[in-house]
């Protein structure tokens, strides 16, 4: 269970049409957790349920759609009235992953 | 593209220590991060920092207000928000910011990108619900938010530090699952560091503090396992000969720091394993001097030391640049080194006895058969020991192999184990196997980020 130790200037944004209500400051990852829903995409091989794991940028668990690209949640900061959505799992492979071929 | 002195990547202590010193003898320095405030992951939005989180968060924290300080009355450039995608052995450095991409070129560059948590691959850590000991730090620090009834799971300095945080949180754990064996502490005490009294006083208190608490503590204990459908609903393991299971929606892994060397590596630099850290580090010379010229290294990116010894090596790598670029003499770059590099000495000997007490248990160096490796492409070790058994001699066949490593973490979380389990499988030694292949861009760019370079003159 999280909790918050302050209550900030708040903010609202939805995820998936669902209202999250934010305090300024959050990052998008921390207001989703912090709301009480600890998965945030399904992975792209066994479409198991996936959530924020590292908060600093490096594991890419935390990957949300907005404005029409695919971005970690804990590296962006919430707004008001921004609108997130779930990384649609058939373009997760395509859309967002540079690779490494050898 | 711009053009500086001196470009540091990584504004942790590392980064900061080292731009000070810099500009404090007439360097033009550029100091880039990722974050949108300075500090790395130790000393994170310290800026920001209430009386109240203060108090929760404690004085080694606060610590970080000084460096702060110390870089806002510098004439350091500072550029936040910046993700560095590529580099060359020139010192040229593209990073992309508010989705266009920038070029600076330098004399010298200092990679000062700090540490990645070790990854702690058991099965069902990639349950939501389960995240590193260090995001839930990240929390506290960034956001203010606390979790309740955390179970916290592995061993490392900042698994007790962030207990004890929690515990000023009037968020206690639930329980801290603690896998360091008997005989770490036997081992240890052979290296004990006897003129760090302070540090190891300080850990103890932390213990103190966690049984003053009342959490229950499970010394010794193995066979980790998390369950749950959806999300984390319990975790699972063996103590004392017991099998024991505690119901919490939130575990809480942490086996220590692993040198980040996803920069280091895309310009093929020359890395050694480290077998006391089980982890691999950059060769660096005693100013941080890479096997390229321009390009040096400072912090916990060069081998794990700690936010003190990072600070201490920013020092000291600044100055080794200094002397490169003709800012001082090399006699001048000596003697401010060797007072810092004294203190050095000293926290090696600390270093020591936490790498023996701190050893990851086997069982996550070499993960069972069903254990998920590489969380993005789900391939599990069963999976990349099936791969020897069909040839596979290295970390880079894995990927063909399996997509092992291909995802868009770029291995950052998998590589290591990788590299532990082909190094058992093939009976060859870490240095021997090596590790993954990482290209630029060390992270993923859009097209139009890349065609912004265009317009850039």
């Amino acid at each position: 269970m999280f909790k918050r130790l302050s209550n900030k200037n708040p903010v609202s944004f939805t995820f998936d049409g669902r209202h999250i209500s934010a305090c300024e400051g959050d990052s998008v990852a921390a207001a989703i957790v912090a709301s009480g829903q600890l998965s945030v995409r399904k992975s792209h091989v066994s479409h198991s349920a996936r959530g924020p794991f590292c908060m600093m940028g490096a594991c890419y668990e935390c990957l949300v759609q907005y404005n029409g690209k695919t971005v970690q949640a804990c590296m962006l900061l919430v707004e008001p009235e921004m609108q997130i959505t779930t990384v649609p799992v058939a373009n997760l492979s395509t859309n967002t992953t540079h690779t490494n071929n050898d | 593209m711009t053009d500086c002195d001196l470009l540091i990547i990584g504004s942790g202590p590392a980064g900061i220590a080292a731009a000070t010193t810099a500009a404090s003898y007439d360097a033009q320095v550029t100091l880039l991060d990722e974050q949108a405030n300075a500090g790395g992951q130790i000393y994170r939005d310290i800026e920001n920092c209430s009386d109240h989180m203060a108090e929760v968060l404690g004085e080694d924290y606060l610590y970080g207000r000084k460096l702060l300080d110390q870089l806002k009355q510098s004439n350091v450039t500072r550029i936040n928000n910046a993700t560095v995608w590529a580099i060359t052995s020139e010192g040229c450095v593209t990073y992309s910011r508010q989705q266009t991409a920038h070029q600076i070129q330098a004399k010298q560059v200092i990679i000062a990108t700090g540490a990645l948590e070790r990854s702690s691959p058991l099965p069902g850590w990639t349950l939501p619900g389960v995240m590193t000991v260090g995001a839930a730090q990240i929390l506290l620090k960034s956001q203010q938010i606390s979790i309740e009834n955390a179970v916290l799971a592995g061993t490392g300095p900042l698994l007790y530090t962030v207990a004890n945080q929690l515990i000023k949180a009037q968020c206690p754990p639930k329980a801290i699952i603690d896998t360091i064996s008997t005989s770490h502490y036997l081992r240890a005490a052979a290296s004990f560091p006897v003129g760090s009294s302070a540090t190891i006083i300080k850990g103890l208190s932390y213990l103190k503090n966690i049984k003053k608490a009342g959490i229950p503590f499970y010394k010794g204990s193995t066979d980790l396992r998390i369950t749950g459908t959806n999300s984390t609903e319990a975790i699972r393991f063996q103590h004392k000969r017991q099998s024991r299971t505690i119901e919490t929606d939130n575990v809480l892994l942490h086996q220590g720091v692993v040198p980040n060397t996803q920069l280091s590596r895309s310009l093929r630099l020359d890395h050694t394993w480290n077998a006391a850290q089980h982890c691999f580090q950059p060769d660096i010379d005693l100013w941080g001097m890479t096997s390229t010229p321009n390009i040096r290294i400072a912090g916990d990116g060069s081998g794990i030391g700690g936010a003190l010894v990072a600070e201490m090596q920013g020092k000291v790598v600044a100055l080794g640049a200094l002397a490169t670029i003709n800012k001082i003499t090399t006699s001048t770059r000596d003697s401010l080194a060797a007072p810092i590099n004294k203190q050095l000495t000293s926290q090696a000997k600390l270093r020591k006895f936490l790498d023996i007490l701190y050893k990851p248990p086997t069982a996550l160096l070499q993960p069972q058969d069903t254990t998920i490796v590489c969380r993005c492409e789900e391939v599990t070790a069963g999976d990349i020991r099936s791969y020897v058994n069909i040839g596979c001699s290295g970390p880079n066949q894995t990927k063909a192999f399996g997509r092992c490593g291909m995802g868009p973490c770029q291995g950052r979380y998998c590589g290591l184990t990788v590299t532990e389990i082909l190094a058992s499988e093939n009976k060859l030694s870490h240095d021997e196997v090596g590790a993954y292949r990482i290209r630029s861009p060390i992270k993923p760019v859009t097209l139009a980020e890349l065609a912004s370079l265009h317009s850039e003159k």
